[in-house]
């Protein structure tokens, strides 16, 4: 079997020496998964996706990429090997244009800008109506489209996604879905996908995992822990 | 007799580490009481400088009421400079102070009529009546005294007045919601208490001490121009206070004496570079711009300080 | 002609020259948060390296244009390796960023005074020139210097713009004035990008220290002197705004010298500037260009 895209190997961490957030948490995402990890407000699955992708500290444990040690990695090391991050809150440059928020995105590999922006638009033609206008002036859906189109530019093998459906109409929440569904069918990519809307989350997964202070309390397929009624009951909200 | 009838250099070096003790003793209850940073402190020492001394030298009050009187318009002044400044942010407000200084010496610079402009003014009326009578009735009963002693002796006595009081005001219950003040406005908000007005008092009293400085400075130099108040004396004051440690009022003191008196003032006279004049002083300035930055990076507490005093500066 | 037009001239004049020191200060704040009182003496340095160049070297001015760009911009890239980053590093809060750069800029300015001494100098070219046909045709002076200021601040202004909207590192630089964090998230390699920044920071105000040893004379507190109307001109457009600036050095520029006929006083000038940046903060801090995320 080939190496998992991502692995979390026994991970310890947090923000501040001596205040460990993550205690000791081991995942991983095969290529190609939706992965989601869901959990109470609190939990440290910000935190957990933040030690994946370099801004949060490491104390002890790996983090793999394609089986490679990129532990203590700088973000900007870590898109240029293949990771997009998406974060929770503040994902989009508000004064950039559409157009220059993808750019950006493609920093690490210029040589890729102008195919990607064009097989962005094709994606999101949303996107191309407005790819003059500053991000900032955007709708909430909109401006998820923008920032997953921009961690999208340098083809990454992994995707990071925080509470991507966070603060968005219901309406708009479902099209959120599609949109990571079809961005691993179309560009073969693997997510690691962090979510509020449970039950809709793990419906797109392949598999899930059950965060609870700083360590892994479930973990199984998603149709798996949907069914699971300590999960429901604990994690999920009830019936 | 003799009582300190040759003080030489040292004497006149140490008024002035004096004078720049209170003055960044009112800096010091500003930035490192108050949270106030303010840039342009020197704004006051001019205010106590120029109002002193036009009151007293043209308008004939007395020695004490002018001074008083000036400590009182640049707490006046700070108040009006802190209602529209304090709710602004850090780095404006350090722009924002240092404009109204630069404004100040713009004004006393051009208003020949009340500050008789960059020819300067003369502030005489000490070491005059006071310092040449004194002298000459002293010298009836054989005691020899240096014209310059009486303010040396007048300035440490008012350090030590001026320190005592600034520590004394810190332990009251008033010291101690100002410091709440700094290091949270929210939690004193909750209390009741008016952060915005503990701030403008800090302000008011800091000027208040700048303000004594500069009629000090005044009697010192007894003819002084606009040129004094340039805002280097706000920065040596502030390397003063951050080499102390911000928050301390006796190591406040001590850097004065070592910072302004034997650094800046004194090394004239033990430090012989071989240089013209004019290079050794920019030479001084280098180090204590140099200092500075060493300070700052290496250790923001200073020498007296705590780490914490730093960092509750920021918020 | 008369009064005013010879007004509109002079801000002209003045304005172009603000605007190549403002933009770069607004710059490095606008990535950075960083207020640099160090910049001023920065542009000082630049008329001083003109100095060295066509006064004690006796060779054209003109060199002065390439090479105190390329001092200063190398002065900028030093701070920021020396002193800047180090500190960034070691978390350091606003009033340490301040006393920093105050300590710079004192330890800048008096190694300048101790080079070339505390005096008034002036550079060996004639700037009593005047453009003839300006004269001639409407009765107006304009310096031949002013003129050049005029040029070159509008063809070098355009040149920046270009940068700031079309290139990859231009749009870098806005990305970082948004949002530091996202920008590193996004790939961006933030150290490299402020190092450009500090690098055309410092050409652009080592640019205008020239420019304004032409157009006024070199002494060691020129720059600190324009600094606070400099500091006017970004607050007034709003802080970490390249075309605030811009827009800021104008209005700065023709207040000064509009209000300037009317308080009937010329020493006044810096003090209008001044008033007005003050009423600007107290009235609308962001400026007129300003975003909000930048002030807070
Ligand atoms: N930058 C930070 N510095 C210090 N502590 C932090 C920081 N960010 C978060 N924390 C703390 O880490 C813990 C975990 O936070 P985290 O954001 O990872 O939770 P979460 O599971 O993502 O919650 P939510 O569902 O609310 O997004 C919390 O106690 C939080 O207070
Ligand atoms: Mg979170």
């Amino acid at each position: 079997m080939s190496a998992p895209a991502l692995s979390i190997e026994q991970l310890v961490g947090g923000y501040v020496v001596g205040v460990d957030i993550l205690r000791g948490i081991d995942l991983r995402v095969n290529p190609c998964e939706i992965v989601t990890i869901i959990g109470p407000n609190g939990a440290g699955k910000s935190t957990l996706v933040k030690a994946a992708f370099g801004l949060a500290k490491v104390r002890t444990g790996r983090v793999l990429l394609d089986g490679d040690d990129v532990t203590g990695c700088r973000p900007n090391e870590l898109v240029r090997r293949g990771i997009g991050y998406v974060p929770q809150r503040q994902n989009v440059f508000p004064t950039l244009s559409v157009r220059d928020n993808l750019m950006i995105g493609g920093i690490t590999r210029t040589e890729l800008i102008a195919e990607r922006t064009e097989r962005m638009f094709e994606v999101f033609p949303r996107l191309k109506e407005r790819e003059k206008q500053a991000a900032g002036t955007l709708s909430g859906g909109e401006r998820q489209m923008v920032a997953f189109a921009r961690a999208l530019m340098p083809r990454p093998s992994v995707l990071l996604l925080d509470e991507p459906s966070a603060g968005l109409a219901p309406r708009i929440v479902g099209e959120v879905f599609e949109i990571i569904q079809r961005v691993r069918d179309e560009a073969n990519v693997s997510v690691l996908l962090v979510e509020q809307n449970a039950r809709r989350a793990l419906a797109i997964s392949d598999r899930g995992y059950v965060l609870d202070q700083g360590m892994t309390a479930y973990e199984g397929t998603g149709t798996e822990l949907l069914a699971d009624p300590k999960v429901g009951e604990l994690y999920l909200g009830g019936a | 007799m003799e009582l300190l009838a040759e003080i030489g250099p040292w004497g006149a070096v140490a008024t002035v580490a004096g004078i720049y003790a209170i003055f960044a003793m009112g800096l010091q209850v500003q930035v490192g009481h108050g949270g106030v940073d303010n840039f342009g402190q020197v704004a006051f020492f001019l205010i106590g400088a120029y109002a002193s001394t036009i009151l007293v030298e043209q308008h004939g009050m007395g020695l004490v009421a002018g001074t008083l009187a000036g400590m009182a318009i640049a707490m006046v002044a700070a108040v009006i400079v802190a209602l529209p400044t304090l709710r602004l942010r850090g780095d404006f407000l350090a722009i924002t102070t240092l404009a109204f200084g630069e404004i100040l010496r713009n004004v006393a610079v051009n208003e020949r009529g009340l500050t008789k402009g960059s020819a300067g003014i003369d502030a005489f009326t000490f070491r005059i009546d006071i310092v040449r009578e004194l002298r000459r009735s002293l010298r009836d009963q054989d005691i020899l005294v240096d014209r310059l002693a009486p303010l040396l002796i007048l300035t440490w006595v008012l350090v030590l007045v001026v320190a005592l009081v600034t520590w004394l005001l810190l332990r009251t219950p008033w010291g101690r919601v100002l410091r709440a003040v700094r290091e949270d406005d929210a939690a004193v908000r909750a209390l009741g208490k008016n952060a915005f007005a503990y701030r403008a008092q800090a302000m008011a009293l800091g000027a208040a001490w700048a303000a004594l400085a500069g009629t000090l400075y005044a009697w010192n130099q007894v003819h002084f121009s606009p040129s004094g108040f340039e805002p280097i004396v706000t920065f040596a004051g502030f390397v003063i206070i951050i080499a102390a440690g911000l928050g301390t009022i006796w190591g406040t003191v001590l850097m004065a004496i070592l910072i302004q008196g034997v650094l800046i003032e004194g090394s004239r006279y033990w430090l012989d570079t071989g240089l013209p004049n004019a290079q050794e002083a920019s030479l001084r300035y280098m180090v204590v711009g140099l200092a500075l930055m060493l300070i700052v990076r290496f250790r923001p507490q200073g020498l007296f300080g705590s780490r914490a005093e730093m960092a509750a500066a920021d918020e | 002609m008369d009064e005013l037009a010879q007004a509109v001239l002079n801000s002209l004049t003045a304005g172009s020259l603000y605007a190549l020191a403002a933009v770069g200060l607004t710059l490095v704040y606008g990535v950075l948060r960083l207020t640099n009182f160090a910049h001023g003496d920065m542009l000082t340095l630049g008329a001083y390296v003109g100095y060295a160049i066509n006064v004690q070297w006796n060779l054209p001015l003109a060199l002065a244009f390439v090479a105190a760009p390329v001092v200063v911009a190398a002065f900028a890239v030093g701070t920021e390796y020396v002193v800047w980053r180090p500190l960034r590093r070691a978390g350091a809060g606003l009033l340490q960023k301040l006393l920093m750069a105050i300590g710079l800029a004192l330890f800048l300015r008096y190694a300048i005074q101790f080079v070339w001494g505390g005096d008034r100098d002036f550079y060996e070219i004639d700037n009593t020139a005047t453009i003839a046909w300006v004269r001639d045709a409407f009765d107006l002076t304009l310096g031949f210097y002013d003129l050049l200021t005029i040029v070159i601040s509008l063809v070098v202004l355009v040149g920046v713009a270009l940068l700031l909207a079309r290139t990859l590192l231009g749009t870098s630089m806005r990305a970082l004035s948004d949002d530091v964090d996202l920008a590193e998230s996004s790939g961006v390699d933030t150290d490299r990008t402020v190092v450009w920044t500090w690098a055309l920071s410092g050409a652009l105000v080592g640019l205008a220290g020239v420019l304004a040893g032409a157009t006024i004379n070199v002494y060691p507190t020129l720059g600190w002197d324009l600094l606070l109307t400099i500091f006017a001109c970004v607050i007034v457009g709003g802080i970490g705004s390249a075309y605030g600036a811009l827009l800021g050095s104008y209005v700065i520029a023709f207040s000064q010298e509009f209000l300037v006929l009317v308080v009937d006083d010329q020493r006044y000038k810096t003090t209008i500037g001044f008033v007005i940046m003050v009423l600007v903060l107290l009235v609308r801090p962001q400026g007129i260009l300003g975003s909000k995320r930048a002030v807070n």
